[in-house]
């Protein structure tokens, strides 16, 4: 008897791994939540200039309804950084993101510090519109734009 | 990738090496089986600290230092293996509960399918997803990069980073790695990952082997490798996992001392339950709590004489590790707690509405269409039985009680908007204390082996004869 309710036990343990066992077969995880995109970008680059070690980064400057267009669960710095690494073989923590124009229109306060740090970099990923501050702030920092990819957003690696 | 291979294969034989040395007082078979569970956080978690002290001493980090540090660190590991095994007078019985049969073989193949289960889950999710969720890439495995690239290492303090006063034995963890293996990438935090959710099964499992027999690791490794999104966490790289294991490691260690009156693994429990204050945060909340808790049973069930016998090995592998976190931390940044002061804390404290909306979330979370495993556990120990006698379990389930009730009070006291906080951290904290709930649980089921007949406490005992343990 005792062996039999061990028996049952073990089954109804077992059955808790069952939420593993799809991913055995390769069924995909849920989409990662959103994140918060201005959050994202502070995030991105308060940490990157202060380690890079090769000194490379990339700007982003999306308006939120380019983000929301990508699509409403996805991370945009997640999609942006895998075509980043898969492009130009950079890992996808290697970033350093610049917020220059808001899209309702308010100018980041911090952003003239943030320019002012791209010339920290030697290399830096421009994600952002060819008329953005961010793009300006770039130019005047001393990059240059050496190519561009991608239909939905805007992107250019610049070199100095 | 072989680069990688090989430096997660040093860290692990530097933990299979230093396990077996500290467990020396505990028969070789099961020795050995614990080693070989303990293996991977614990040497991974020490040569973490390593690169995180030469660092702090002003060494860079590169693999031309690094490989000889690691190869010299397992020497000398595997010369304290040797002294211990021959200065070794009394070795435990541990046969009464360690039957070695077919069926023995059958239970250990379970217990390494469920841990292959949660591998093999939380790698497909780490090959959709190589960096991780937001706080890994962010937090844990940037300043890993910043530990093993930075001219500065003293930058990952910087207070314009995320959660600047956490702990850094994780990104010392992916340094270490990419010091040796420069190129790896994500691959390494990646089978960090992995293997720390393979370890969240195999822990358990080995400490209720150790404790009561095959059949009951079988049943706490199912239960286990069944915690709530325990792949899915993992897979994230955030430092909750890993901060569960070296918990659970350190209760099952401190279990195994006092049912075998072991003060070798009482030493190494600390030294686990110091890696856990090491991992986050609330880590030190399980050192006290553990600490307190494993005091408090000591001195109850042998008075003063038992709590300095195992007490005390606790206490200094703890202090080892914690002595340094102090110090390193007193240059962090204070963290969001430190943002207001003791009244204002003690405000929300008071507030009831905050403790209604705690109870909120506590009970959504165990809402069995939300989350089955906590009622899969609960379930499965009411069906096998519960044994009569439950000091063991009383020890580990009280632990598990004390950091809980101190997770509650750092969401009451807490400064950030609770809703959020509960929402974005609340399963990840809980889940922290899983495998450590599963042994505890799982110690007193009754399984019909031979740990469920336990030889009542005896001062004799204390006299460190073999072939005595206490359930």
């Amino acid at each position: 008897m005792s062996r039999l309710r061990f028996a049952i036990a073990l089954a109804l343990a077992a059955a808790g791994l069952g939420p593993s066992a799809p991913m055995l077969l390769g069924f995909k995880w849920d989409p990662p939540r959103s994140f918060d995109a201005a959050q994202e970008a502070d995030l991105l680059y308060g940490s990157a200039h202060t380690w890079l070690p090769s000194r490379v980064g990339f700007c982003s400057d999306v308006p939120r309804e380019v983000i929301d267009r990508i699509s409403p669960n996805d991370r945009m710095a997640w999609r942006i950084a895998q075509r980043f690494r898969s492009q130009y073989a950079l890992a996808p923590a290697i970033c350093v993101a610049v917020l220059g124009q808001p899209s309702n229109g308010q100018r980041d306060p911090s952003e003239a510090n943030r320019t002012a740090r791209l010339a920290e970099l030697d290399t830096v990923l421009v994600l952002a519109r060819p008329d953005s501050t961010c793009w300006e702030g770039a130019v005047k920092a001393g990059f240059r734009p050496t190519g561009s990819a991608g239909p939905t957003v805007i992107f250019r690696r610049w070199e100095r | 990738m072989s680069m990688l291979a090989v430096a997660l294969a040093l860290a692990s034989s530097l933990g299979l090496l230093l396990a077996a040395a500290l467990l020396s007082g505990i028969e070789a078979r099961a020795r050995w089986i614990l080693a070989l569970a303990f293996a991977f956080p614990l040497g991974l978690g020490i040569t973490g600290l390593s690169l995180l002290a030469w660092r702090t001493m002003g060494g860079s980090v590169s693999w031309n230092g690094s490989l000889p540090e690691l190869a010299g660190l397992t020497v000398l590991a595997g010369l304290s293996w040797r002294i211990a095994q021959s200065s070794s007078r009394h070795v435990r019985d541990t046969s009464r509960c360690l039957p070695w049969s077919r069926g023995g073989f059958g239970y250990a193949a379970g217990c390494l399918g469920a841990a292959l289960i949660v591998m093999i889950a939380t790698a497909v999710l780490v090959r959709n997803a190589p960096s991780g969720q937001w706080d890994a890439w962010a937090m844990w495995n940037m300043k890993g990069r910043m530990l093993a690239r930075s001219s500065d290492w003293s930058k990952v303090f910087d207070p314009e980073l995320p959660q600047p006063d956490y702990p850094l034995l994780l990104p010392a963890c992916v340094a270490r790695l990419l010091a040796l293996a420069p190129g790896s990438g994500t691959a390494g935090p990646g089978a960090i990952a992995i293997l720390f959710a393979a370890s969240t099964v195999v822990v358990p499992a080995a400490t209720l082997y150790a404790v009561s027999g095959p059949r009951t690791a079988l049943l706490g490794a199912l239960l286990a490798g069944g915690g709530p999104r325990l792949a899915q966490q993992a897979a994230t790289q955030y430092a909750d996992v890993p901060v569960g294991l070296y918990f659970a490691t350190g209760i099952g260690l401190m279990l195994i001392a006092r049912s075998y009156d072991d003060r070798g693994s009482a030493l190494l429990g600390g030294v686990a339950l110091g890696l856990a204050a090491w991992t986050k945060n609330e880590g030190i909340a399980m050192v006290v709590g553990g600490g307190l808790v494993f005091a408090v049973a000591l001195a109850w069930e042998g008075g003063i004489t038992r709590l300095r016998r195992l007490g005390g090995p606790v206490l200094a592998g703890a202090l080892i590790l914690m002595f340094p976190l102090i110090l390193l931390q007193t240059a962090a940044p204070p963290g969001y707690m430190a943002t207001d002061g003791l009244v204002a804390k003690l405000v929300r404290l008071l507030d009831f509405d905050r403790w209604k909306v705690v109870a909120s979330e506590l009970a959504s979370w165990s809402d069995p269409r939300e989350n089955q495993a906590p009622w899969l556990l609960v379930t499965a120990v009411a069906v096998a039985g519960i044994r009569p006698r439950l000091r063991g379990g009383r020890f580990v389930l009280g632990t598990v009680s004390v950091c809980l009730a101190a997770d509650v009070l750092a969401y009451l006291v807490s400064p950030l908007a609770l809703e959020w906080q509960l929402e974005t951290s609340l399963s990840r904290v809980l889940l922290q204390l899983w495998p450590a709930a599963v042994i505890g649980a799982v110690s007193v089921v009754r399984s019909e082996e031979p740990g469920d007949q336990p030889i009542p406490f005896r001062a004799s005992v204390i006299t460190n004869q073999p072939g005595t343990h206490y359930p």
